[in-house]
Formats: C-alpha cells, structure tokens, sequence
C-alpha cells in the first residue's frame, strides 16, 4: 500500500517539455485517472513515476520518500503498459511468475500459491500453462495486469489498459479492474483518453490538457463543475454565454443564478450542458424572449437526439430524447437555474486537496 | 543536469566504440595497403625502404588483361546468380511469408541445407554430372553450383520481407481499379524495393567470394578474381598480391556503398 | 521470433520469423507449387543431387571406371586413419573455437550498440564492411598481419617487445590455428552482431522497460530479457558460422599448418589428388563435412526443443 506525491513535476521528452509544474497526490488506496486527449503527455508521467524517464524537474515521493534517485527496479511502482508486452518465450504463469523470480525470495510453493491467486483474481485460472500467443487480446492485457499485481505494488500504474480492446470487452474490462482495485485496495494512477472510462473507474479524476493539470476532483465535479470552459469543452459540454455578476447574482439575457461568493462583480461566462437543456415547442413561451428560437439542425445520435437551436443571438446545443423536433421548427428553452455553472475567474476548483 | 551527464557520458561511449570499430575494421586493410605500393621493405622495418607504383602497374599494364578478363569473369557469374537468385526468390518468398501450408517446414529445411552445408562437398558431387552434360569449364555449370547457395539466401531475405509485408495493400489497389500486372509493379515492388536490393546483393557478395566451387566446375577456365588471386599467391609476390586484393575488394564494397542508401533500416547480416 | 511458434522451423533467419503468416484466404495449392517450383528444383535438383551424385561416387559406384558396387570402403578407410581423425578434432576444435569467441564478442558489441540508439546508423553501415570483404582477402590480409615477417612482428621488434623474428609467436601455420581464429572472428563478429541488433531493436527495448518495472535488475534483464529474446537468431547465427568455419578453405588453406590439414583441405587434396583412385576419398571427406555439418543442426535443435518442453526460458 502506499501514498504517492508528485511536486512541481516537470518532464521533457525529445527535447520538449511535455509536463510542467504538476502537483499531484494520489492517497493511499485511491484510484485516480490522468484524462487528456492523446499526446497530452500522460504516458511520460507515468514512465516518470515508474523511472523509465527522468524528469526535467521536481520531486516524486513514494510514501513520503523521494524515489528520484532510484532505477526503476528499486522503486515499489509497477507499470501495465498499453500494449500487453508479454514475454514471448514465457508462458503465462512464468510471465506472471517474472517480478516475483526478479525480487521477492519466495519458495517454490509459496510463489506458486500466489500466482494461483492471482490469475484467479484476474479470471485466468487454469491458463497458466498457455503459451502467451495462444491467448485472446483481453486474455493477454490481464495476464499483463497479473503481472504487475502479483507484486503487491505500492502503486500500480496502468498506461491506458483497455485501449487495445474492442468495446465490449473493455467494458467487462473495467468492471473487472474496478473489482480488483476494490478488493485490493492497490493505489492506482491510470492514464486514459476515453472521459467515461475515466469517470467510471476513478475516485478523483485529473484533467490534463496541453502539458498542464486543469481540474482535479471527483468524476461529479468535473462533469457538472467544470473549473473552465476548456474542461466543460473536453467533457461535451457547450452553450456558453456571458453575463454580470452584481450583488452575489449572475445576470444574464438566458438566465439568473445566485453566485456562490459574494463580494464578486464583474463579467462571467456561464455554461449549461445540452442534456440539462430543456426545450419546448412553439416559439412564444412563457416568460424570457430570448430563449424563444428556431432549429437549424437536429442530428438522430439514438439514445437522444441533438439539437441546433438559434435564438437571442447564440447558438444552444440540446440533447433530448424527444426525436420529434424538425430543422425550422419554432422553439423555445428553459434553463434550470440549478444547472447553469459559472467560471468565476478566482474560484480554484482545480485545488488538489478538493476531494 | 543529471540528463546532460548521461548525454555526455554517451556521446563519448559512441566515439569509443566508433574508434574502436574503425580500428579493428581498418587494420586488416592497413598492411595490404602498405604491400601493394611497396618496392623493397626489409624486416623489422615499420615501413617499406622504397615505396613504388610496381605492383600497382603489373595489375594495371603487365596483367592488366587477364585480371580484366578475371574481372568480367566474376561480374558475369555473380551478376547473373544474382539475378537468377532474386527472380526465383520473389515468388518463393511470397509464398514463403505470407502463407502457411503443410510441408511449410520442410521447405524451410530444405532451404537451410544448401545455406549450412559447404558448396565444396556439392560442387564435388556435381561434378561428374556435370562432365556428362557439358556443363564443366562453362559459365552456365558455375552459374549453377553458385545457385544451389544463393538462392536458398535470396528466399530466406525474400521470405522475412514478405513476412512483414501487408498484402491488404493489394486488396486496396485491386478495389481502386488496378489490374494484376499493376498492383505488381505498382504495390507489391516498390514495398520490396529494398528487399530485392538487399537479396541481390546477398546473392552477389556469396556468388563473388567463391573459390572453391568455381575452380572445380570451371576447372581453371573460368578464371574469377578469386581463382586469378590464388594463383597470385602461389608467386609469393607480396606487393602484387596485395594489389589483387584491393581490387576484389573494391567492387563488393561499392556495390555496398550504392546500396547502403537504398536499404534504410535492412542490413546485410547474413552475408559473410 | 521462434518463440512466437512452436513450429518455427530449425533456423531460419530471425526477419523470417518475426511475422506470423496471416491467415488470410490462400491462392490455390496449386498457385503455390507453381511459385514455389523453381526454387525448390534449384534445391532439390542441383543441391540434393550434388550430393546424391557426391554419394554415389564416394560408395565406390563409378561406371565410368566399370566400378558398379557399392561399399562403404572410402568411409571406413577415412575412419580408420588416425591422421584424418586428427584433422576432424583439429577442425572441429578451430570451428568451435572461433565460434565461441565470435559469439561472445558479438553480443557484448550488439548490447553496447543498442544502447547507442539512433547514433548506431554509421556504425552499422561500418560493420557492414568486413561482410564484403572475401575470406580469401581476409586471409592474405591475416597473413601480412600475423605471420613472423608481418606488421605485428615488426611493430613488436621495434617496441622492443621481441628482439628477433624467432621470438614472435608463431601465429600462422602454427598448432593451434590462432591466425586463422583471429581471421574468423575478425569477419563472423560483424556478421552474428548485425543479426543480433535486428532483433534487440525491434523486441528488446520495449520489454526490457517492462522488466525494469517488474524489478528485474541489469544481470536479471539481460539473462531473462535481452538473452532469451535474441536467442533464435544467436544460435541460428552462431549454427551458421560454425557450419561455414567447419566447412570453408581458403582460410585454412592459406593459414593452416600443412600437418595435420583441415579437413576441407584435406577433400580438396584427396579430390585434385593425380591418383585418381584418391578421388572418391575427397568426395567422401566432403559428405564427411557435410554430416557434421547437418548433424550440429540437428542436435541443437533438439537441444533446444527439449529445453523448451522443460519451460527453460531460452
């Protein structure tokens, strides 16, 4: 078990700094995710971690203790890779066998019983003996994650696992990490580019976008919180708009909020997600004339249907499983005030410790 | 930093290691170099008492027509294995790399024998055979025994490029309308450009170097550089010797050198 | 690698094995057969009946000189002649040797070039060199080197290392074929690395980076890592350099000792002997060679097949 600290981390890869100043603080028996687009350098921090690349700068901190100076083999993390990269000349019990015959000195049965553990924890039982080319994709990606949980790591670090896979699979996938991760409490950091994967499985999700941390807190709050538009842009959200903050209420020409601190004026932007949207036929709606629109476009996406709507000058996004909306229909939105999320410039909800 | 350290540390492990290689490399060439511009060098001296250019002049003038000939002798024979070698080596790979078949395994050993087993204990046997049809004191029946080693090698570098090779590519180009002959010679050669290049080269070096094969099927008439620079040898001069030395070295290192630019990442490792 | 298969067969080159053949729907058996066809007469028709022919010959079945019957005479009088077994260790003794030298040589060299990363074009273009170079220059070269009136003995004399030409060691034509395993090393070293860098860049790097997280230190990733992944391809090279060293001339032609000869000089004397009764003698020398040769291969790859089945990581 074990707590891991990452101080003002800076890592440059070819030259280039991919990472700068990242404070991070996974506790101990946490599951966190690194979410970020592809190339948003999460896999350096992870090879960072796990000492396959030394950082430019900064500290990272083991249980308390800096692991800078200690080669990969020495430090108490293990990295899943994206690829399952199983020894080929192994098969998959000697595979999963490898980090124990590396460090631990075990006898013989003892090391047998806890292989036999934990393939069983990884729902391979009874393929010890399969050559590692005879297994399926999501076989092989969990022999991979027996390899690395057989040795009850301080941290586990899983470089997105589950991308390799088609979606089906990745979905028992995760249910299966999920559990394991429960039942053995390992601390994990996992890199991921898919928002849902990362929201289902992660106690506090950390948004990384070009080379800076944008918001970390649980999957709750950067989904219906985000700290600036950007994050709420990453996890599908639109309708943005612009309003005044004056005596501790939001003003704007689609809506009023009570702005949490008060003491604030000024210009806000204030969004709303399009599946918090509700719209209703027939233009002249009760009340607010600027939310009375026309769709310019709908788009069928299945569970709902996505709507274009102009009106008061900007273009709102709906979703809605109402599929009975036309292009030139004339409608009109509503709000809900309980909803609407403003960026208010000085509020950090990107503050490690908000969990 | 710590980085810049380990950047300096190697970047003087690479010219380390480059010294070392260029030396070991070199010092072979060193002595045949001194040799064959030398006129008179006694022992122990480190360098020859008088340098000349007669060694060079007897390979140039005095012999110059028979070690042409031997010249064209070697380019003849390996040109023509080397080509006979990729021809038959392009389709057998083909199916070599990207099909699995019964008896796939027995082709391969099949293949390894003539790669393992010395051309010697073959060019022997053919020999009598050979005598029968006429093929002895030719060209053709040297072609020929150098096949039976060449050959094998061409298919071997054929069979790992087409085990590399992506065939949907051939798919693609058929969808988009090219014919057969086209998406050969539009699809499937250009991605085995260097391939060839590297198989024919193999073919040529082994085809280039042989002595022995030669001189028993060729038996002295046909005369390669070197069954020319065996000869030379049996003279005892040094000088000419040398000589003869650097020029069969010369045409397998250029075709490397033309070569090298063109093969990319392929290496010649499995030519000796 | 030969490890992606159970069924790779005896040694192939490493390129060749390194994909597994797709399963995509095949041209007919047929289409196959016609590709296949003229390589395989190349092989079968001109390589086998070489040496069927060399057999025949070497039984004693020469109806040209109205020998009809065979007998295994030629095989039991090379046997039985303690100067041909002498030169079959002494062969045997120099091909191994060189081998070996070359093979360890090879991966200390491939695992410092690896770590070199991308500066390594150059010198794989420079360690190309010595594989153009013919054995028979490499001899000559060899010979200017090492013998007592060569560069080495000189820069020796003047270094003050040795005083007289009688003092050098004797490293050509001499008892235990030094000369002639420095002229092999020298040009199979370049020849094993090359083939051994292909695959460390390819499957090493990626796997080692997985070793080091699972707490595998630099002895335990070479042995469990880099040795078990480059293992196909080492021993299919070093099989290969010791069949060529086993069975090659000129070097030992030019460089050996003319007592006790190796025994490719041995089937050429017997083979050019005036007496051509002595013939048969060298043909049977040469199957000689190519038996040992073939049989190498075979105990290796039953060596490693069996090692395989008791899950020793190779």
């Amino acid at each position: 078990m074990g707590e891991l600290q990452l101080e003002k981390l800076s890592v440059a890869y070819a030259g280039q700094t991919v990472i700068q100043h990242l404070d991070l603080r996974v506790a101990e028996g946490e599951m966190v995710s690194l979410l970020g687009p592809s190339g948003a350098g999460k896999t350096t921090i992870l090879k960072a971690i796990a000492g396959l690349l030394r950082p430019a700068s900064g500290d990272i901190r083991i249980n308390g203790s800096s692991v800078l100076n200690l080669p990969p083999e020495r430090r108490d993390a293990v990295m899943v890779f994206q690829k399952p990269l199983l020894f080929p000349f192994m098969n998959v019990a000697q595979n999963v066998a490898f980090g124990l015959r590396m460090s631990a000195h075990l006898t013989r049965r003892e090391r047998r019983q806890r292989i036999e553990e934990i393939l069983s924890l990884t729902e391979l039982d009874g393929l010890g003996r399969r050559k590692v080319h005879e297994l399926s994709g999501g076989q092989q990606q969990r022999v991979s994650l027996a390899r690395a949980l057989v040795l009850k790591p301080a941290i586990l670090l899983l470089d997105e696992p589950l991308s390799n896979l088609d979606a089906s699979l990745r979905q028992q996938m995760r249910e299966l990490i999920q559990s394991i991760q429960a039942e053995t409490g390992v601390t994990t950091l996992f890199v991921t580019h898919d928002q849902s994967e990362a929201l289902m499985l992660s106690h506090r999700v950390c948004l990384l976008l070009e080379g800076r941390l944008r918001q970390v807190g649980r999957p709750h709050q950067l989904f219906y919180r985000p700290a600036d538009p950007d994050v709420a842009r990453f996890f599908g959200g639109a309708n943005f708009f612009e309003g005044k903050i004056d005596g501790g209420r939001f003003t704007s020409a689609f809506g009023e909020v009570d702005a949490l601190q008060a003491g604030q004026s000024g210009t806000v932007t204030a969004t709303i997600r399009p599946e918090d949207v509700h719209i209703f036929r027939n233009g002249n709606g009760n009340g607010n004339a600027a939310l009375c629109g026309r769709v310019k476009k709908t788009n069928f996406e299945g569970i709902a249907t996505r709507i274009w709507v102009s009106c008061g000058g900007q273009e709102f996004v709906v979703l809605t499983p109402d599929t009975g909306f036309h292009t030139g229909d004339s409608v009109h939105l509503e709000l809900p005030a309980d909803k609407i999320c403003l960026f208010l410039p000085s509020t950090d909800s990107g503050d490690p410790a908000a969990h | 930093m710590i980085l810049d350290r380990d950047d300096t540390k190697r970047r003087l492990l690479f010219w380390g290691v480059l010294l070392v290689i260029v030396a070991a490399i070199a010092l072979p060439f060193l002595p045949l170099f001194i040799w064959s511009f030398s006129e008179r060098w006694f022992f122990p001296d480190l360098l020859p008492a008088r340098f000349g250019l007669r060694a060079w002049s007897y390979v140039f003038d005095t012999a110059g027509p028979q070690i042409l000939h031997a010249l064209w002798q070697s380019v003849a024979v390996s040109g023509v294995t080397a080509l006979i070698s990729v021809a038959v080596g392009v389709p057998a790979g083909r199916v070599l790399g990207l099909y699995d078949f019964r008896g796939k395994n027995l082709v391969a050993v099949l293949l390894i024998l003539p790669v393992i087993v010395p051309s010697l204990s073959v060019a022997m046997g053919l020999h009598l055979w050979f005598l029968r049809l006429g093929l002895t004191e030719t060209a053709v029946g040297v072609v020929l025994v150098h096949l039976t080693f060449c050959l094998p090698y061409a298919v071997f570098v054929m069979w790992g490029v087409f085990a590399n090779y992506n065939p949907d590519f051939e798919d693609q180009a058929r969808s988009l309308g090219a014919s057969t002959v086209q998406v050969v010679a539009r699809v499937m050669l250009p991605f085995m450009f260097n391939g060839v290049l590297v198989a024919g080269l193999f073919a040529f070096l082994l085809s280039w170097s042989q002595y022995l094969s030669t001189l028993i099927i060729g038996g002295g008439q046909i005369t390669t550089l070197p069954v020319l620079l065996f000869a030379l040898m049996g003279s005892g001069d040094r000088p000419v010797a040398a000589a003869v030395s650097l020029v069969f070295v010369a045409p397998a290192l250029g075709a490397l050198i033309v070569t090298s630019r063109g093969m990319g990442q392929r290496n010649l490792s499995g030519v000796w | 690698m030969a490890a992606e298969g159970p069924e790779s067969p005896v040694i192939v080159r490493p390129a060749t094995q390194r994909g597994v053949a797709r399963d995509r729907q095949p041209p007919s058996r047929l289409t196959h057969l016609l590709l296949l066809t003229p390589a395989l007469l190349v092989v079968v028709g001109l390589f086998g009946g070489g040496l069927l022919m060399g057999l025949m010959q070497s039984l004693g079945h020469i109806p040209a000189a109205g020998l009809q019957e065979l007998s295994l005479g030629h095989f039991k009088g090379l046997f039985s002649d303690p100067d041909f077994v002498g030169s079959l260790n002494l062969t045997l003794y120099i091909a191994a040797t060189a081998t070996l030298i070359a093979t360890l040589l090879s991966v200390g060299l491939a695992l410092v070039l690896v770590t070199l990363a991308r500066r390594h074009r150059l010198l794989t273009f420079l360690l190309q060199i010595p594989l153009t170079v013919p054995h028979l220059v490499v001899a000559v070269a060899m010979i200017f080197l090492l013998t007592p009136a060569g560069l080495f003995a000189r820069l020796a004399v003047q270094l003050g290392l040795v005083d007289s030409i009688q003092a050098f060691p004797l490293l050509v034509n001499d008892r235990w074929g030094v000369g002639m395993i420095i002229a092999y090393v020298w040009k199979e070293v370049p020849f094993i690395t090359l083939m051994i860098l292909s695959v460390l860049q390819t499957a090493g790097i990626e796997l080692l980076e997985v070793g080091r997280t699972l707490k595998a230190g630099p002895w335990q990733r070479f042995r469990y890592i880099t040795l078990p992944t480059i293992f196909p391809s080492l021993s299919a090279a070093a099989l290969i350099v010791f069949a060529y060293t086993f069975g090659a001339f000129e070097i030992p032609f030019l460089m050996g000792r003319t007592y006790p000869m190796l025994l490719p000089v041995w089937a050429y004397r017997s083979y050019s002997d005036v007496d051509l009764m002595a013939r048969p003698e060298g043909i049977a020398t040469g199957l000689v060679i190519a038996a040992v040769v073939s049989l190498a291969i075979v105990l290796a790859h039953a060596i490693l097949s069996y090692a395989r089945r008791r899950g020793a990581v190779l």
